[in-house]
Formats: C-alpha cells, structure tokens, sequence
C-alpha cells in the first residue's frame, strides 16, 4: 500500500510504476506534491483544497487573508502553479531525472463550489501558461479537476477527502 | 484543396476606433474577440463591403454608405484624428494589393478607392448578422429598397441570398454538412411566397415560430444548398452564439470547421466563451485546412490595437477570460472567505 495525504486529501497511489512526494525532496525551487509513475507517462499532481475543514488551523484565523490572495487568479496560476511546473522541471534537470515519458500535469483543486466552467477556464488559462514541449521533448498536457474527477480519471489511484 | 483567393491582409488607419492596426488572416477561420465597441463588427463590415463592390461591379462609396447605413463616410474617421486625416482601409487579396481612402473636403467626405483596383473580381461574400433574418424575409428586400429603416445592407444582403433559387452549378463539396444541418433542424427547409417554412414529420412550420437557434442553422442550410456558401467562398458571421443554445454550439462550430476545409474563408465576432473553446477542442481535430486564428480587439488610449494568436490559450488580451478570473476570485472568496467577510 502506498498511501499519501495532502490537503485533506488522502491518495492510494498503490497501482502506480512509483510514487514520491516530489516537494520533500526539491527544496531548491517550488515544485509540485506527487510525481506519479505510469507505464507510459508521468502524472505531476498539484493538490489544493479549499474545504475549509481542510485548511490548516492558522490559515482559518489571520492568515486566512493571506493564503486567499496567494490563491487569487493571477498570482495562482501565472505565479504558483506555473513556478511549480517549472521548479519542477529545473530540479529534476538539475539532478539528471530527465523524463522520457509524457507528462500530465494535473492540477486538483477541491471546493464546495467550483464548476465545470471555472475549471475549464482554469485548465485554458494554464495551457497558456505551461510550455507544452517541454525541454525533453516529451509531450505536456495540463487539466485541473476535482476529486470527484480525479476519482473518475484516475481510478487506480482513488482519493477521499479526509474528515 | 484548391488555392482559393482569400483575404490575407488588412491594415486599418485612422478608421472608426483604429489608430493604426494590422491583420494577417488565415484562410481558415478568423476569430474576433475583444469588449463592445472595440470595432470587430466594424472589421467585418469594411471587408464585407470591399468584397460586396468587387463581387457585383458596384461603386465601394455606395457599399461603404449602405454597409454602414451613413451617407457621411466621414463619420468612419476615427473622431481622435486631427482634421484634414485621411483613414485609409487597406489589405491584400490573393496577393493583389487594394486600398481605399475616406478623407474631408470642404462640403462632403469622399472616398477614393483608387487604390481597390478594378481587375480585383471577388466572389460574393456572405454576411450573417446578429439578428437572424430567416424569420423575417417576406418583402423584406423590397421595404428596404423602397423605404429608410434601420437596418443595414447586410440585413438586406442575407435575404436577398437566402431566397434565391439554387445556383446551377454548386459543388457539393460540404463534407455532407447539408444532411447534418437537416439532421440538426430534423426536417426540410421550403420557401413559398418568401417565407421559409420548417417540414418536420409534426407538420410544416413558418419559420418566424420556429426557434431562433434553429433559425440559424436553417440560414446555414439554405445557403449550403443554393450555392452561396461553396468552395472559394467568404463567410463573415457576427456574433453566431446570439439566441443560440449552448448545446447548439458544438454543431454551430463544426458546421464552420467544416466549411473551412471545403474552402470557405470564414470571419466571426464572438463574446462567447462556449464558442471559443468548442473552435479551440474542434479544430486541433481537423487540422491545417481549418487553421484557427483568433484576435484580441484591445482598447487603448490610442485606439484599438489588435493581438494575434494561433492557440486560443495564447490569446491576450482575453477580456472574456478575465471575465473568468474574475469570477474564479469570487469563487475563491465564497468558498473560503467567511460570511460577510468575503
């Protein structure tokens, strides 16, 4: 069993190649949670809950505020979510893990209330924003979702909002 | 496919809200995006027109008067230009240059299309406006020519196309469009005493009480079928999406796609997020024939500029996504922010 939790969010990542949770290791530049092995492509797995149950305690309080315009359009997808991507890339280029296979970068983020047309927007917005060739010449796809889809998507690896 | 002629370029100056702006279109689908009153319908008004004089052999001061629906082209001088400025709308047609000039004299404005070269011949372009004009074309052509109403030449135009018979020679190259449309409609068209009619297995309808959406999928239709949306020729559609289902729109747009890989140069002015992205899936499907180009009609201080951009993804300025982001950051607050606080 390969179980990992992140943001409330608990994920059964047992049927995957190999799972690491990539932001305990790159400390060096902002970087996704999970880097997921398949037999054919990588899932780069971003994960944001907005459950308020779900945020850490001092975020509920003070910070609350803080964490809400880190979160807010441009600085989280032209800034965070794409300097993740990037970070990513450079820290696995900076310590010779160059992927051969392609990647997905998928972006979860959990709310009461985000829609369809907010994360199809969202997923536009970040196909903007993501070099898509990669500098390894692999292919690059993006989508941002929610658990339900990710369960819908990812079977293998189902996920449940912790309580 | 054939090399048909298309429009490849225009530069627009010192024209209605322009400054100084350029296009490079493809001769696929090009895409208008931009807030109200930034000029897409003005683009494709400039070009109808030009096209409309070229195709029928008729003077371009009177296409640009009717198209416009003003007898003062001097109107059509971007109001910021210093007086005694010409505008000037200029492009190129299969590689043949034209240009045309609208400039003050002391009693009227005149327009001298010198430049609009009269061995430019021009396949006779389709305009679809925003009002649907299929519910609404008996005697309409001749209350337009005997009477002033306000409506514009492009009104008259699309019925005046719709209710006539069926070119001799159509080639019927829409990748069987006709009998997806009819699928779509699910009957028949027919027109008697100039009111088109909806045959459906219920009973035969009169198009005004048939749904504007399907309104707009009957006017594609019937153009496919009597010959004037064919291989070589331009479509100009403002603003498709008004009245129109968003469940309606992935036919809307495959129904364009489609004509852009018989050979139908398209231009379209939208607002609608549902249209954009539907051409953005759509065509990455379909491939070079049916190249999609979209561009950002920005306002500034110094007019609108304009922003091309092969991936909808690139486009920016995207005033209909920034709609998105605003309404994402609302989102945001409410899931997070507390009552009253948000």
């Amino acid at each position: 069993m390969r179980i990992e939790r992140e943001s409330g969010i608990e994920f059964d990542f047992s049927n995957a190649v190999s799972c690491s949770k990539h932001d305990a290791v790159n400390h060096v530049w902002p970087g996704v949670d999970f880097l997921v092995e398949e037999p054919a492509r990588w899932i780069w797995l971003e994960v944001k809950n907005w459950e308020p149950a779900a945020l850490p305690p001092r975020r509920r309080g003070g910070q609350r505020w803080s964490f809400l315009s880190k979160m807010k359009s441009n600085a989280f997808f032209a800034g965070e979510l794409r300097a993740k991507f990037i970070g990513t890339s450079a820290f696995l280029a900076l310590t010779d893990q160059h992927p051969v296979k392609d990647i997905v970068y998928i972006i979860l983020l959990e709310s009461p209330r985000f829609d369809s047309a907010l994360k199809l927007h969202a997923t536009t917005r970040m196909r903007g924003l993501i070099p898509r060739s990669g500098p390894w010449f692999v292919r690059v796809e993006v989508a941002v979702v929610d658990l339900g889809d990710w369960n819908s998507l990812f079977s293998g690896y189902p996920a449940t909002a912790l309580p | 496919m054939t090399d048909f002629p298309f429009h490849q370029r225009l530069r627009l100056t010192n024209f209605t809200v322009f400054d100084d702006a350029e296009f490079t279109f493809t001769r696929g689908i090009n895409v208008f995006v931009g807030e109200n009153g930034t000029g897409k319908t003005h683009v494709l008004k400039a070009l109808y027109a030009l096209q409309f004089s070229r195709s029928r052999d008729r003077k371009l001061e009177e296409a640009m008067q009717s198209v416009f629906q003003s007898k003062d082209l001097g109107l059509l001088i971007r109001d910021a230009a210093p007086q005694g400025v010409v505008a000037e709308v200029g492009g190129e047609w299969h590689k043949m240059d034209w240009v045309f000039v609208i400039q003050h004299s002391d009693k009227n404005h005149n327009l001298g299309d010198k430049g609009v070269s009269r061995r430019i011949k021009m396949p006779r372009p389709v305009f679809i406006p925003a009002i649907d004009m299929m519910g609404h074309t008996r005697r309409f052509v001749s209350t337009f020519d005997e009477y002033e109403i306000d409506f514009d030449q492009t009104h008259r135009d699309i019925v005046s196309l719709l209710l006539s018979p069926e070119k001799r020679r159509t080639e019927n190259n829409s990748g069987g469009l006709s009998e997806t449309l009819m699928a779509i409609l699910g009957g028949s068209i027919e027109e008697e005493n100039q009111r088109f009619y909806l045959l459906t297995p219920k009973g035969r309808q009169p198009m005004p009480l048939v749904a504007e959406g399907l309104r707009k999928i009957a006017t594609l239709h019937q153009l496919l079928r009597n010959g004037w949306l064919r291989p070589g020729s331009v479509l100009f559609w403002d603003e498709p999406e008004v009245n129109l289902n968003p469940v309606l729109m992935d036919e809307v747009v495959g129904a364009l796609l489609t004509l852009a890989q018989s050979g139908v140069q398209v231009f379209l002015a939208t607002h609608s997020f549902v249209i954009l992205k539907e051409l953005d899936l759509q065509s990455q499907a379909v491939g070079v024939e049916a190249a999609v180009r979209y561009f950002a009609f920005a306002r500034t201080k110094d007019g609108t500029t304009i922003h091309a951009a092969d991936d909808y993804a690139l486009l920016h300025p995207n005033p209909i996504s920034a709609q998105f982001d605003r309404l994402y950051d609302l989102e945001l607050s409410r899931a997070i922010g507390t009552r009253g606080q948000g």
